[in-house]
């Protein structure tokens, strides 16, 4: 379809005004919302994720491009909870106790949310405590974690260590992320996953829940 | 008879200096852990060079190395741009820097009465006599990163597509600003003056993003310092900058400083022996990482650039040590590095 190849087009260009404006355009042509999404705006997003795994476009193009698919998902959210479409799970996101760093965090959120999931974003600074409340309260089955800091990555594995003493270890996943997060960091702490960056998370999430 | 080098003799050997026996040895690291062991206080540090100077020498006693970083550059310096006392700017700082208008308050001080200028011109000179055999590096701010830290990462990117008069606008004012704190700390007497633009690497924006607002405006910074001093003069770019090589090394700095997700080798093959190559050694190993894998990757660094590079190399951290790492990992890192790094 047409518009909605212009949709993905405009998202992986970042034009976010435009994307804006199409995807009010399918809506009000009568497009099916979940055919908006999926072949619209994720299919955009899935783009810019390969394009940034090649090394063809960096985080400011994924930057331009994620604005670009929030303000389409703006349009599309109410509608598609109104039409009962059922969203992949919920994914609880937050950077670590002592760390202020979110661009990452917030990228994964956008793009989180465009594949589907619903995301209860925790914002910066989040104590190991927050994370397992929020799991609970939400019936998240995910928690994912991003520090920027070798001192603040520690708290990943605080965080670790009271979703098990809380008795969720296994039912709730763990992924964590960062600029000076590892494999092998991840791997020490006991996290289910690591992802290096944001599309990656994407990915990551799909295959911890096994849905990819 | 065999000739004690200081760390001072060995960098300088790189730069074109007397070859002595073995390649340098340091990293960038905080004294703040160390912080009680010296008897200071964090406020102290802030507001007394010499209480700075004791924190400097209390880690330099503990790891000793070949260089030392003087890391300029903190809020204090933000609130005399605005006008404003540290305890104004630590409430008001954020609502400045958010604002677009806001940056219209800021003014470039006299550099003769910047205080917060003149604050770290004292540190560099106490810690010249204080630290003898160290060279003494001042690590001084840059036009680009200044502009990600006055506007926030994420505004300043969509600026540069939604408001460019802006970014350039700011970036004017940055490059004075980073323009005047260099040429006040090239004259004191540090030995090596390096730009730290950590935000300026392709982990955080794109090569076409560096080449059309950071280089210009670099360059400018680096052309400018050039003609004013002889002292060398360092780049240090945080994290991923492989798709930027060439364009760092033709900026003309005298030493590229690298983190370790870039890579050492390429590097060393691209540059061809036309820049001191500093790096890359892993950050997270000084805090994580066991004694055998300390070593191993040290020797892997030396392996690849020492040599091949015609010993145009100094083994550093690749970026600053976690303040939460064991010092005896520093100190195995150094020791080893010694060793290793021994000319044959």
């Amino acid at each position: 379809m047409d518009e909605l190849r212009e949709i993905a087009e405009n998202l992986v260009e970042g034009e976010v005004d435009k994307v804006r404006e199409l995807t009010q355009a399918a809506i009000d042509k009568g497009i099916d919302v979940g055919k908006i999404l999926n072949e619209g705006l994720t299919a955009g997003m899935t783009r810019v994720g390969e394009l940034f795994k090649k090394e063809e476009i960096f985080l400011p193009e994924v930057l331009f491009a994620a604005r670009a698919m929030k303000a389409g998902m703006e349009l599309l959210e109410p509608l598609l909870l109104s039409s009962g479409v059922v969203t992949k799970g919920k994914i609880v996101l937050g950077t670590v106790k002592g760390d202020v760093h979110d661009i990452g965090k917030n990228l994964v959120a956008i793009m989180l949310n465009g594949a589907g999931f619903e995301v209860i974003d925790l914002g910066v600074d989040t104590p190991a405590e927050r994370f397992v409340q929020a799991a609970k309260e939400h019936g998240a089955r995910l928690i994912g974690m991003s520090a920027l800091l070798g001192t603040t990555m520690q708290n990943m594995r605080t965080a670790i260590k009271a979703l098990e003493e809380a008795g969720l270890k296994g039912q709730v996943k763990t992924m964590v992320g960062g600029a000076i997060v590892t494999q092998s960091f991840a791997d020490k702490i006991g996290a289910d996953g690591y992802a290096p960056d944001a599309p990656s998370a994407v990915d990551k999430a799909k295959e911890l829940l096994g849905l990819s | 008879m065999e000739k004690n080098y200081t760390g001072r003799d060995h960098i300088a050997s790189v730069f074109g200096g007397e070859r002595t026996d073995r390649i340098p040895v340091r990293t960038m690291q905080s004294f703040i852990p160390i912080l009680g062991r010296a008897g200071v206080t964090a406020r102290e540090v802030r507001t007394q060079p010499q209480k700075f100077v004791k924190a400097m020498a209390t880690l330099y006693e503990i790891v000793p190395q070949d260089g030392i970083t003087v890391l300029v550059g903190d809020p204090a310096m933000f609130a005399e741009l605005f006008g404003l006392s540290y305890e104004e700017f630590k409430t008001r700082g954020l609502e400045l820097f958010g604002d677009k208008l806001g940056f219209k308050k800021a003014r470039l001080p006299d550099p003769k009465r910047f205080e917060r200028l003149l604050y770290y011109q004292e540190i560099c000179h106490l810690a010249d006599a204080a630290l003898p055999e160290a060279t003494v590096e001042a690590m001084t701010v840059s036009p680009w990163s200044t502009a990600m830290v006055m506007r926030g990462t994420e505004n300043l990117i969509f600026d540069t597509k939604d408001d460019p008069q802006f970014v350039h606008e700011l970036l004017r004012f940055t490059t004075e600003f980073a323009k005047m704190v260099a040429a006040g700390l090239a004259e004191t007497e540090i030995g090596m003056l390096t730009i730290g633009d950590p935000s300026a690497g392709t982990s955080v924006i794109s090569p076409k993003m560096f080449r059309q607002w950071v280089k210009p405006y670099l360059g400018e910074t680096i052309d400018y310092l050039k003609g004013l001093t002889q002292k060398p003069i360092c780049l240090h770019i945080c994290g991923y900058t492989d798709p930027i090589m060439e364009d760092l090394v033709s900026l003309g700095v005298d030493a590229i400083s690298m983190d370790s997700p870039a890579s050492l080798k390429k590097m060393v093959e691209l540059s061809q022996g036309r820049v001191v190559i500093e790096g890359n050694f892993p950050t997270e190993l000084y805090a994580e990482g066991t004694k055998e894998q300390i070593e191993k990757k040290v020797k892997e660094c030396i392996d690849t650039a020492a040599k091949p590079s015609g010993y145009r190399y100094i083994l550093c951290s690749g970026c600053q040590v976690p303040d939460n790492a064991p010092l005896e990992n520093v100190k195995h890192f150094l020791d080893v590095g010694r060793q290793y790094g021994h000319y044959h």
